[in-house]
């Protein structure tokens, strides 16, 4: 009876996170269609194109007279014209594009910029290309949220017991000005301060994805290349999102800790760290399990205005470079990838949340 | 009116206990420190002030990418913007075959080892009647005593006319002038040299270089005199009358470009970035007030009517919360505008793309503080005093109003205070991030200095993110003192 209710709710959770992650990707179908952006774009191509028949007619030795120019010319246009399927509606070309991705049939980009980003060839598998790119993000903006979850989890309950104190104060006041300040603001003056001034940092990043390469392929001595890289970007993470974890992760402590059953379990006299362990862990855990997870699952998809001010080719700074160029298809695909990680952390959560909690069970 | 004493109970109350604390006192000094500024700034603001900061006529008066002037006590060699207004001056009169001669002379002293950036003559004025012809005439006596003649040097007919209205900053005359004075450089000077760098053979030492087989020039510090001849041919005008005119003119002035420009530098088209600064104050509280209302009012009603009727819209309002909780939010706002950035081309494009930004922001905002107002209305609701109040048939509208709207106040004003800077912020990253707007905020300046700006342009960088930061430590602060009203358990 029990366990057919806890399916039941799971999979009403699911259909949801299913229907959120369709919404997201017809939304993004719809942004990219309903605003002309992608007409514009394939316009731009198919004029590009023509312009450059034109020219290679008229410059060839066996030029055609002007009127079988401008047949040919014409002729081309229209080729390229159902080529990319500008003779129907935006919308006939967008649907089977979101039906294809949410298949994950994800297809091959013909944007140049987004190859460009992984450094494959072009008109690469996106699949490929998202393969290639989901390492560099996780070695730099994942592995520094990992490095900050630990840090808020070990200083969190440590302070949980000081509530007031000038090391408490000083944590809260912390995470204050770095709640103010954006990430990507500290990465600017940290590359100003480190690779310019001090010039003990890189100033380009890009040549990173050698040394991941070479990682990723075995070579366990492309370690250091990758740290020589990787140092700044992830102590900018460290020091702008420590203050706020930290702070959350205390908060939700203290909750619990004002809880009457903690106040008996000090009155009783047990030592602190039995408290922290039997009274104050196991109730405070889904909150801050909920945090740690769909924190980490929200580092897949990059942080994309650090990556950019970086110039760090990962996750993020390959969706910028398919919305600046256009690229349909690979927005499309970022976007179901970024949802998808998402609404499966989601999803986890949900399982977890009756295995930790027997309340939910009930 | 009994609701609004309620609220305005509840606030006062809100208030007393923000100022007991201490990241409340700071939150509040910070607070009417931006509101005063952006009142004030609002006022001053220039009409049209997108234009006004875009192709402002005045920016090119001032030196480009300049640091501020108290840069130079950081090690930059500074040289000031130096203004010289020729009406003030008293020119010696001269008068040779029917001309009436104007002579001024201008000393400038250069201190530092460097450059000026340019320099600008500009003059607007009426002329009285029978004078036929003006020119104007400029020499420079270096330090070491070379004189170049006649770096400008140009002639204005007024037959027709008698107004003259002029602006040259480029110096027509430098290559002669340089060719005349350096005889001895004659056949190793380059034209295209002089032409582009003219302020390096006005204002440096010029030397020939064996090595690198060209004239090298280095600054030479000392004081230099402009001498400025005005001549007018006449007719039937005394010198006196001419005199007057000029004197009464609009403008008549030298500018020597400095290096280095007022409190907070210029960027790369001399724009005066403590202007653009001081009037991003409004703009930036202006955007993340409207953004945060926006978002809380939806999100109160939301949760109100979720919390109160239940049922089907209940539960079609917390799904649509949920689905929109799992969409990600970045992406899609860089997505949009970056859409309409390439496919919007009307003259209003900067508040199209800022409204549509800010839209999505609006809509994609609401859910987290329509859940809490929906669970708090939930637990009011099966109070007593609720059901004895619907007992003697008060209305929904009055019961929400009167019994649980006013004890929701104080998470209202957190959620209010908590998401201000996000429009703020948003904004600004995506400026950074290249989607440009066109708007002058705060981020629209680190945009500019991103794409246009070398990252050593600290001046540029730094302060724009240090006001947005500011703004949203202010509210961070706020926010952390309502906290603790909201959640009593978190106080000590």
């Amino acid at each position: 009876m029990h366990i057919l209710g806890v399916a039941t709710v799971l999979a009403r959770r699911a259909a949801f996170l299913a229907l959120a992650l369709f919404i997201a990707v017809f939304l993004t179908g719809l942004i990219l269609g309903a605003t002309g952006y992608i007409d514009t774009i394939i316009n731009s191509i198919i004029d590009e194109e023509v312009r450059a028949y034109r020219q290679a007619l008229s410059s060839s030795p066996q030029k055609p007279p002007p009127d079988e120019l401008n047949r040919l010319v014409e002729q081309r246009k229209q080729e390229l014209i159902a080529y990319w399927g500008m003779d129907k509606p935006w919308q006939a070309r967008i649907i089977p594009m979101i039906l294809n991705t949410l298949i994950l049939n994800l297809g091959r980009t013909p944007s140049p910029e987004v190859t460009n980003v992984a450094g494959l060839m072009p008109n690469s598998l996106i699949s490929d290309i998202i393969a290639t790119c989901l390492p560099r993000t996780i070695f730099m903006i994942t592995l520094a949220e990992a490095i900050v979850i630990l840090i808020a989890l070990v200083v969190g309950p440590f302070v949980v017991y000081r509530i007031g104190s000038l090391i408490d104060r000083l944590i809260v006041a912390y995470a204050a000005v770095m709640n103010a300040f954006p990430i990507w603001w500290i990465a600017l003056v940290m590359l100003l301060v480190f690779s310019y001034s001090f010039g003990v940092a890189p100033r380009q990043f890009r040549p990173v994805v050698t040394y991941i390469n070479a990682l990723l392929s075995g070579d366990i001595t492309a370690l250091t290349g990758v740290l020589n890289y990787v140092w700044l970007p992830i102590i900018t993470i460290v020091v702008v999102l420590s203050g706020p974890w930290i702070y959350s992760v205390r908060a939700m402590l203290i909750r619990v800790v004002k809880e009457d059953f903690v106040t008996a379990a000090m009155a009783r006299g047990l030592p602190e760290k039995q408290i922290l362990r039997r009274y104050i862990i196991r109730p405070a855990a889904s909150p801050i399990v909920t945090n740690v997870l769909l924190g980490l699952a929200g580092t897949l998809g990059g942080y994309i205005i650090t990556e950019s001010v970086f110039d760090w080719p990962g996750m993020g700074t390959l969706y910028y470079a398919a919305v600046t160029s256009g690229d349909a298809q690979t927005i499309l695909a970022l976007t179901y990838v970024f949802t998808l990680v998402y609404v499966i952390a989601r999803f986890i959560l949900e399982v977890l949340y009756v295995v930790l909690d027997p309340r939910v069970r009930l | 009116m009994s609701v609004l004493s309620k609220i305005y109970e509840s606030w006062s109350w809100i208030r007393k206990e923000i100022l007991s604390q201490v990241s409340g006192k700071v939150a509040f000094v910070l607070l009417i420190f931006l509101v005063v500024i952006s009142v004030y700034a609002a006022f001053l603001m220039p009409p049209d002030y997108t234009k006004y900061w875009d192709v402002g006529s005045k920016w090119v008066d001032n030196p480009q990418n300049a640091p501020p002037e108290w840069a130079s006590y950081l090690g930059y060699t500074c040289i000031p913007q130096t203004y010289y207004d020729l009406r003030s001056l008293k020119p010696a009169v001269s008068e040779a075959s029917a001309r009436i001669v104007f002579t001024y002379n201008i000393t400038y002293t250069l201190e530092a080892r460097d450059f000026p950036q340019g320099m600008r003559l500009k003059v607007y004025t009426t002329v009285p009647q029978g004078v036929r012809n003006a020119r104007i005439r400029v020499d420079v006596i270096k330090p070491d005593g070379t004189r170049l003649p006649a770096i400008i040097d140009i002639s204005i007919d007024l037959t027709n006319t008698s107004t003259i209205s002029l602006t040259i900053d480029k110096l027509e005359g430098i290559v002669t002038a340089v060719m005349s004075a350096y005889r001895d450089l004659i056949s190793v000077l380059r034209v295209e040299d002089i032409s582009i760098f003219p302020m390096k053979y006005i204002f440096g030492n010029l030397s020939y270089s064996e090595t690198l087989k060209k004239v090298e020039t280095t600054p030479l510090p000392g004081r230099y005199v402009f001498v400025i001849d005005v001549s007018f041919r006449v007719f039937n005008v005394q010198p006196q009358e001419i005199l007057r005119s000029v004197e009464k003119s609009k403008e008549f002035s030298l500018l020597i470009k400095g290096t280095c420009y007022g409190l907070m530098g210029t960027d790369y088209k001399g724009r005066d970035l403590a202007e653009g600064l001081f009037y991003g104050f409004p703009i930036a509280l202006a955007i993340g007030l409207l953004v945060a209302l926006a978002s809380t009012a939806i999100g109160v009603v939301a949760g109100l009517v979720s919390g109160y009727y239940g049922g089907f819209i209940d539960e079609s309002i917390q799904r649509t919360v949920d689905v929109m909780g799992s969409i990600p939010l970045l992406p899609i706002l860089i997505l949009v505008a970056q859409s309409i950035a390439k496919t919007y081309a009307g003259e209003d494009k900067p508040i199209i793309m800022l409204s549509a930004i800010f839209a999505v922001l609006i809509v994609f905002s609401w859910g987290g503080l329509a859940i809490i107002i929906r669970s708090m209305t939930l637990s009011i609701k099966s109070e007593l005093y609720v059901e004895a109040a619907k007992a003697v048939g008060a209305s929904n509208l009055r019961i929400i109003s009167k019994h649980i709207l006013p004890q929701l106040v104080p998470y209202i004003a957190a959620s209010l205070v908590y998401s201000t800077p996000n429009a703020i912020l948003t904004e600004a990253g995506l400026s950074v991030l290249g989607i440009k707007h066109g708007f002058p905020t705060w981020g629209n300046i680190l945009a500019d200095a991103r794409q246009y700006g070398t990252i050593s342009q600290w001046w540029w960088i730094l302060p724009p993110g240090f006001l947005i930061a500011l703004v949203s430590l202010t509210f961070v602060l706020l926010g952390l003192a309502l906290e603790k009203v909201v959640e009593p358990r978190l106080r000590r």
